[in-house]
């Protein structure tokens, strides 16, 4: 077991299945709660990651969370963990995954998003699902790992050439804010300093890294 | 509570703190009156030890803020729109002010203790004798009362005490200063100005002049002020008090003589007047929170409201003596709004030869200072502009969430030494109008029963010619410069331009040597009442093109000098 930076989340590692638990008291704070409910209400398919068959989960390298996050229930809030680990993967430096980006967004929806913006994403979810099964005739969430990532390509593709209508209006602010979370992220940025000490604009790469290694100007 | 002070000064900001400064350390019992909200230097409201992933919601303000309409004019400025310092600037909402549908203005404001002084751009210029002989010159505005030479020695106290750190350059149209150590120019940025000096006289890329201490003296150390470490968050507030502020230097140093009050979340109504005696005898105000009203005395009052400010309070203290206005039996108060004019952005990329980098964030940019005060054979326009530029730092490549592109490739490419790209700014004078004008609304109010003020201002036909000639201008001196990829952006002809955009309003209760055609002399006294001052922006009556917060300030130590000495006489 491991603590994460954010003492809301226990990461577990079941083979290679992630499970993370939230705090059950997060879950059914105030008016948002009751906001979400009613849009689940009017989701063509909700996805129950939880009924995967135990064996599946190990071969679709998916992270499933048993339960609700902040404002994504538990469904969803797969859904979204695996989408910004496929936008932005883990290589030799960190991902979306490592920067905790699923997570903020969440705290996002709540403490930044307008119920405009929290209607929109919801939907955009539940559309993201439905095109998965119209693709695949089958769920996104039991498809395998390089199908899921083709689909989400695809998709990035697709608005960005022709895309017009609610669907890609929402997943260009879902993508913008993906990347803004990341890219803002501490662990995205080793070599940001909040106290650089001085400026100077004439540096050869050997003497910035070694100002870089010193931390401090 | 003792209401009677020497001198009441309504304001915080950059110039109220001056002159706090300057009549307490004379030995005067000062009143300074902000009608914002407290903020303690160094306190819980300066967000500069924040990184970029501590601030609330990764810098984005709650988005129900613009569903219900808060915060328009800093929305529209885009950059400042951030929870970094938000709470350092003014919901129009709940402070509206009006203008016609057709000129919409943008006002910024800072309705705390210290006021805009917490977030000004810190670019300290001082005008040349060719800015204050402008209006004389060409016949636009009034005359100024005063010279560069007036003014001189002033720049040279303000300076010296603020802390400039700047480079004697030695230019005719931006006279030098008292300076602390320069900040260095990036690889790029003296690339081009090599290359310009090699080309030009008359244009030159110099490094800005900064009001962030380099090399503190003594006297600033003692202040609880230290050397900026290029953070350049400087607009939360900085905990090092190295870049100036009232809150970091004048008002501590005011605080020192023991002679000075402050009082937070009083709105100046009106400035009292006694007609018997021809003298203001106080102000009266409004409590923030309560509503409730109460007078304070004085025997002389400054006014440091900011431009508008000052004129909204001014045009409504009427009297029998004034019915339209104190201290405006001209009628020019709230005439001659001006400003500065940004039409031309440009940027390009610096093609030079080594692989070097930057390191830091240096609290100020580069600058091309105005090389048209004389009328030159290609120009149709007078007056002239100059430009705000920068390369301080060489671009990397960042994703970019607004195009195609996810996964493993889409993050290789991040993060990847760009070229250094050189961006510029033109800055042009807005010449004075008298058309363009502040007043009161007829019937609108805000919450606390003040009449809004309504600012009907904007550009013309100059300032359009100003903007062709300086985007000729910026390609050229880009090509000189030795850049490439130039692209220069000048606003078109038929998209409007708001006036207030850059944030320098000024003018609206202008200096001038006739008291029929202007409301103040050259010591910033009203020519009506003899114990009343305006030194904040709206004593302006040009712009000219450099940033202005360095004259205001040189102004109202001046003018405080010279109030001291008739107070002290009795003349006053």
């Amino acid at each position: 077991m491991i603590l994460i930076d954010n003492d809301c989340f226990w990461l577990v590692f079941i083979g290679s299945i992630n499970v993370i638990t939230f705090p059950e008291s997060k879950q059914e704070e105030g008016n948002v709660e009751i906001n979400r409910r009613i849009f689940l209400g009017s989701m063509l398919y909700v996805v129950s990651a939880s009924v995967l068959p135990s064996e599946l989960k190990k071969t679709l390298n998916l992270t499933v969370f048993e339960s609700d996050a902040v404002f994504f229930d538990a469904e969803q809030f797969t859904l979204v963990y695996d989408i910004v680990d496929i936008m932005i993967p883990r290589t030799d430096t960190p991902g979306a995954v490592d920067s905790h980006t699923a997570q903020v967004l969440d705290e996002l929806m709540i403490s930044w998003a307008a119920t405009s913006t929290q209607q929109q994403f919801t939907l955009f979810l539940s559309e993201f699902l439905q095109r998965a099964r119209t693709a695949f005739n089958a769920n996104y969430l039991s498809l395998s790992k390089e199908n899921r990532q083709t689909f989400v390509e695809q998709i990035d593709e697709v608005v960005f050439d022709t895309g017009k209508g609610d669907f890609s209006i929402a997943y260009k602010r879902f993508k913008a804010l993906i990347f803004h979370i990341h890219y803002s992220s501490e662990i995205a940025n080793p070599n940001f300093f909040l106290v650089p000490g001085g400026y100077r604009g004439s540096l050869s790469q050997d003497e910035l890294n070694v100002i870089y290694e010193r931390k401090y100007l | 509570m003792n209401n009677d002070y020497d001198v009441i000064i309504v304001g915080s900001g950059i110039t109220g703190g001056w002159a706090a400064k300057e009549f307490c350390e004379r030995g005067f019992n000062t009143l300074v009156i902000e009608r914002g909200r407290n903020v303690d230097h160094r306190g819980p409201e300066y967000k500069d030890f924040q990184a970029p992933w501590d601030l609330q919601n990764r810098g984005m303000p709650e988005e129900t803020l613009a569903e219900n309409g808060h915060y328009a004019t800093l929305r529209k400025k885009g950059h400042l729109y951030k929870t970094d310092a938000l709470h350092f600037f003014v919901d129009d909402k709940k402070h509206p002010y009006s203008s016609p549908e057709d000129k919409p203005f943008m006002w910024t404001r800072g309705y705390q203790l210290g006021g805009r002084s917490l977030t000004w751009g810190r670019q300290v210029l001082r005008w040349s004798p060719m800015d204050f002989e402008a209006n004389a010159k060409d016949g636009h505005g009034i005359e100024w009362p005063i010279g560069y030479e007036d003014l001189a020695p002033w720049y040279s106290y303000v300076e010296k005490f603020i802390g400039v750190s700047a480079n004697k350059d030695g230019l005719k149209t931006l006279p030098d200063g008292e300076f602390q150590t320069p900040w260095e120019m990036s690889y790029a940025e003296q690339y081009i100005s090599n290359n310009i000096a090699k080309k030009y006289t008359d244009r030159h890329l110099i490094i800005g002049r900064a009001a962030n201490l380099t090399s503190p003296t003594e006297e600033q150390t003692a202040l609880g002020r230290g050397k900026c470490l290029a953070r350049s968050y400087c607009r939360r507030g900085c905990s090092f008090g190295a870049y100036f502020s009232s809150q970091s230097a004048t008002l501590p140093a005011a605080h020192k003589t023991g002679n000075l009050t402050v009082i937070t979340d009083s709105i100046v109504e009106r400035i009292d007047y006694d007609d018997v005696n021809n003298k203001v005898s106080g102000v009266s105000v409004i409590d923030a929170n309560t509503k409730e009203r109460r007078q304070y005395k004085s025997r002389a009052v400054f006014m440091c409201a900011s431009a508008l400010g000052t004129v909204q309070v001014m045009l409504n203290s009427t009297s029998k003596t004034f019915p339209n206005g104190i201290a405006n039996s001209s009628g020019m108060l709230g005439h001659y709004i001006l400003g500065h004019v940004t039409g031309v952005v440009a940027s390009a990329d610096v093609p030079v030869s080594e692989d070097k980098y930057a390191f830091g964030r240096r609290p100020i940019a580069t600058y091309i200072p105005n090389y048209r005060h004389e009328k030159q054979d290609d120009a149709n326009f007078v007056r002239g502009f100059g430009f705000q530029t920068t390369a301080q730092n060489r671009s990397f490549s960042s994703p970019n969430a607004k195009e195609k592109g996810i996964g493993i490739i889409a993050k290789q490419s991040v993060g990847k030494p760009g070229p250094w790209r050189f961006r510029a700014f033109m800055y042009g004078e807005v010449l004075p109008y008298y058309e363009n004008v502040a007043s009161l609304h007829p019937t609108q109010k805000d919450e606390w029963g003040m009449p809004l003020l309504h600012i009907d201002a904007e550009i013309k036909d100059n300032e359009r010619k100003m903007i062709k000639q300086a985007a000729k201008d910026i390609q050229e001196i880009l090509e000189v410069g030795g850049c490439t990829n130039i692209q220069v952006k000048a606003t078109p002809e038929n998209k409007h331009i708001p006036m207030g955009k850059q944030v320098h309003e000024m003018g609206g209760a202008c200096m001038g040597k006739n008291p029929d055609s202007s409301v103040l002399n050259g010591w910033g006294q009203t020519h009506d009442i003899p114990n009343l001052f305006v030194t904040d922006g709206a004593c302006m009556a040009s712009s000219a093109t450099q940033n202005p917060s360095l004259t205001y300030m040189a102004i109202t130590a001046r003018a405080a000098d010279y109030a001291a000495k008739l107070l002290k006489n009795n003349i006053i």
